[in-house]
């Protein structure tokens, strides 16, 4: 099929298509935004995970941790707290 | 040369009676091996679902508490108490909040994203992430979002930053913020799953009358409300019916984050049975909530399948 270009209104096209760009980046920051409040809890429980109890209490909460370490001892006390390995009480 | 016999000789040489017992026979040996087919899951489902569920109702009838009184018939006292019991009345308005707010509020946003994101750049990124929670345990989501709400928490200090003061406000310590901040992390894990599940009604729908439509200058809120809308309902109903029964039975993310007692608005339905059975141990009391629960639960299941019937009839 051939189009007739002559007939084609192409500054009404143009704006169209500038306003379906405007409209998906409107779109996009929102999806970030959600994005952002989605994984922020995630990235606060990975990070909590690795600091001791001071640690913890003195920085920021978001703040990376100074190392890796206290992992395997926070591990050990929430086994001990929940009573894991106690057997039917 | 042999005749050949018609019908009416066939049937009178066979006899009417024979032909009627064959019939019933093999009728009969299709059902047993039905019955034989069918027998795990039957017994699977009676023994794990309604012995269950008829034990509990004859629990609520008997005076058993802790230690004692299992023997004893108590009648409908148990449900007496229950309407008398001041808390019931909170109970039934919390759950009947939640049963509103989890109905309402991710079908509306996984609606929204949905179609929004449908076909976007990064709708495949987007959409793991926004599912993400749902992998958790609600018991781990709510003690996650408890250290998030927090005085000093990640949400407080967040909104400090944006606006430049201190904020300080205990989100799940008043009456006025608790039940909002616990149906948000609700629908922050709960909304992934919806907006999976509409997007799988939405790839089902065909693109033939969108285009027609469009083509004859139909707005996208016209297509919206008058072809995806309709072709999109069963999917709805589905989503809804899932929300409404997380909605009467909201336990976890409530006991975990919430003060475990009566006079809270964190006391629904099935906290109060929780409560009231294994925290007191009046399990006969509690046994008589749980009917109350399953009751309303299965009334308004019950009105959604009609309408789903309905639906069905309308799309056929």
């Amino acid at each position: 099929m051939a189009v007739d270009l002559d007939t084609l209104d192409f500054d009404q096209i143009a704006k169209a298509e500038r306003r379906r760009g405007k409209g998906s980046w409107l779109i996009m920051g929102g999806a970030a935004l959600m994005s952002a409040i989605w994984i922020v809890p995630f990235y606060y429980m990975i990070v909590s995970v690795f600091k001791t109890t001071p640690e913890y209490a003195q920085k920021h909460p978001l703040a990376l941790p100074d190392g890796f370490g206290p992992f395997v001892e926070n591990a050990v006390t929430a086994w001990n707290n929940a009573k894991m390995g106690a057997g039917p009480s | 040369m042999q005749k050949r016999e018609t019908d009416e000789e066939i049937l009178t040489r066979i006899g009417l009676d024979t032909l009627a017992a064959t019939e019933k026979r093999r009728a009969r040996r299709a059902f047993r091996t039905a019955m034989a087919f069918m027998f795990p899951a039957v017994a699977f489902v009676s023994i794990v679902l309604l012995f269950p569920v008829l034990y509990n109702i004859y629990i609520s009838l008997t005076k058993w508490r802790r230690f004692s009184g299992f023997d004893e018939f108590a009648g409908a006292r148990n449900y007496t108490r229950m309407i008398d019991n001041p808390f019931f009345g909170d109970a039934l308005a919390n759950t009947a909040i939640w049963v509103v707010a989890s109905m309402t509020l991710p079908l509306a946003l996984g609606l929204g994203l949905a179609i929004l994101l449908r076909g976007a750049p990064g709708e495949g990124a987007f959409k793991n992430i926004i599912f993400l929670p749902r992998i958790l345990a609600p018991t781990v989501v709510g003690v996650l979002w408890f250290y998030v709400y927090a005085p000093d928490g990640v949400l407080n200090r967040a909104l400090g930053f944006v606006s430049g003061a201190e904020v300080d406000i205990g989100w799940l310590y008043q009456d006025s913020t608790v039940t909002g901040a616990i149906i948000a992390t609700f629908v922050w894990q709960s909304v992934g799953l919806v907006m999976v599940l509409i997007l799988l009604g939405l790839a089902a729908i065909p693109r033939d009358p969108i285009e027609a439509a469009t083509v004859d200058g139909a707005s996208p809120w016209q297509v919206f409300r008058h072809i995806t809308l309709p072709l999109l309902l069963p999917t709805l109903l589905v989503v809804t019916i899932l929300s409404v029964l997380a909605g009467f039975t909201a336990f976890d993310l409530l006991w975990v984050m919430g003060v475990p007692y009566p006079g809270q608005r964190t006391l629904s339905l099935a906290v109060f049975m929780y409560f009231e059975a294994f925290q007191k141990g009046g399990w006969a009391f509690g046994s008589a909530i749980a009917v109350v629960i399953g009751i309303v639960v299965l009334s308004v299941t019950w009105i959604q399948a009609a309408m789903q019937a309905r639906i069905d009839k309308m799309t056929k």
